[in-house]
């Protein structure tokens, strides 16, 4: 017994080394395992969240011509997609009370309080919470295209998991021959302004600059929102796949403002989902 | 100043400039080659004569507040306390231990140029390829990994050593 606790003592510091390692270790694991499911500690807690809020109140003011500009170019698509398809009904085709069309994703505004892009592991903050309906697993879209999903709520503030974290993973469609792919981000390989996608069949005609959409199978985002544009093509020759690079719609190390989406038929979704 | 307070502000400072001007400070392609980590600092330049359970509790802490700004909650604790259990191998490589006094701060006046630049510099490189393997969690891409390592604790080695000059002074 005597001789245990001599060995204690000597080594005493290891062993309280190895216990706080062990602490350290099992929060690792715990945050890295959070796939869909809600970590307590995180920045999107009280004291942290208002410290990221005071330096955006600080710092947004330099940034405002970026954020003026960011919403005038969306401003400018949004308006040319109004007006094409004004064209395209005529007005008096379209019914605004009809019980038939149901709204199905709703937009609510947020600004990016904390944003990471240089890391291997990025997060996002913004200053929406549970109080302005944002729940886990909503789509978080940017002015030009999606930025993540998030992953953590507070009642003020919500975490993003965006593009640029290798957890982020989406099926996309590229535009002009309807071919499904797989979107993810690998560490190592993708910086903040590319991502890969895999699975695209080798017979598929894809170009350089080529469109890349969301899917909508998912329910998180509605389809037709812009991923990104090719600008490296790789055959798998193997698998009988080409591995696609694309560059991101979005600047990440620029972002300011975006939006939560909502979509009121999920659960719909997912119960037909689950049926199959 | 008092001892425990000088602490304080040295780590508040450091955070304050790791989180929100070394961390947002935007390189282009080259951003992951600017992402020193500089707050190991204020854990291994306590004296000589701290013991190892108060230094591993210090990092533990330092790490914790660390992670909950980046969201990163285990990495750096992890890898802070890992290199904390290592200070006494670190301080071995500069000189045997009966060279400077138990009660100096390890500061850049206080242990010369060239031993401050070897002990940081290895102490910097290490933190920092500790950091970018767990962060990874796979060995692929080492050259390039190493190669961020190299080139991040330099920087970091250079804005400590520009903190120096501006807070530090000789006791």
């Amino acid at each position: 017994m005597r001789n245990l606790i001599l060995l204690i003592q000597k080594y005493r510091n290891f062993l309280f080394f190895l216990f706080l390692e062990f602490i350290a270790i099992g929060f690792l694991f715990s945050w890295k395992n959070t796939y869909h499911h809600s970590t307590y500690i995180s920045s999107s807690n009280f004291v942290t969240s208002t410290i990221w809020n005071w330096k955006n109140n600080i710092d947004s003011y330099f940034n405002l011509s970026d954020v003026n500009k960011q919403l005038a170019d969306e401003n400018a698509v949004l308006k040319e997609m109004l007006l094409n398809k004004e064209i395209l009904l005529g007005k008096n085709f379209i019914k605004s009370g009809d019980s038939l069309f149901v709204k199905a994703f709703k937009f609510q505004e947020a600004t990016i309080i904390q944003s990471q892009f240089k890391f291997a592991e990025n997060h996002i903050l913004i200053n929406k919470g549970s109080v302005n309906g944002v729940e886990i697993e909503m789509g978080f879209k940017g002015t030009k295209g999606i930025i993540g999903r998030v992953i953590n709520v507070s009642s003020h503030y919500a975490n993003i998991l965006p593009v640029i974290n290798a957890d982020f993973k989406l099926s996309v469609i590229h535009n002009s021959t309807n071919s499904w792919g797989d979107l993810s981000w690998v560490k190592g390989i993708n910086d903040y302004r590319t991502a890969t996608i895999n699975n695209i069949p080798i017979y598929a005609k894809v170009n350089l600059n080529d469109l890349f959409t969301t899917t909508g199978s998912d329910g998180i985002f509605p389809s037709q929102i812009p991923v990104g544009r090719v600008v490296k093509i790789e055959k798998d020759h193997e698998a009988q796949k080409k591995i696609i690079t694309i560059e991101l719609v979005e600047d990440f190390s620029n972002i300011h403002v975006g939006f939560v989406v909502k979509n009121n038929l999920k659960s719909e979704m997912i119960e037909i989902q689950k049926n199959e | 100043m008092n001892n425990s307070f000088q602490h304080i502000y040295w780590l508040i400072g450091l955070l304050f400039f790791q989180l929100f001007v070394v961390d947002v400070i935007d390189l282009g392609t080259y951003s992951s080659y600017f992402t020193p980590l500089i707050f190991s600092y204020v854990i291994f330049k306590r004296k000589l004569e701290t013991t190892v359970t108060e230094l591993l509790i210090f990092a533990f802490i330092v790490g914790f507040l660390v992670d909950v700004f980046r969201n990163t909650i285990g990495l750096n604790i992890s890898v802070l306390l890992l290199i904390t259990f290592l200070r006494s191998r670190f301080l071995n490589l500069i000189s045997a231990r009966e060279d400077f006094d138990d009660n100096i701060e390890l500061n850049l006046f206080n242990i010369g140029v060239v031993r401050y630049l070897f002990y940081y510099g290895v102490v910097l490189f290490f933190h920092h390829t500790l950091f970018y393997l767990v962060e990874q969690f796979s060995f692929v891409h080492l050259f390039s990994l190493l190669s961020k390592a190299l080139i991040n604790s330099i920087f970091a080695l250079a804005i400590l050593v520009l903190f120096e000059f501006i807070f530090s002074s000789k006791k």
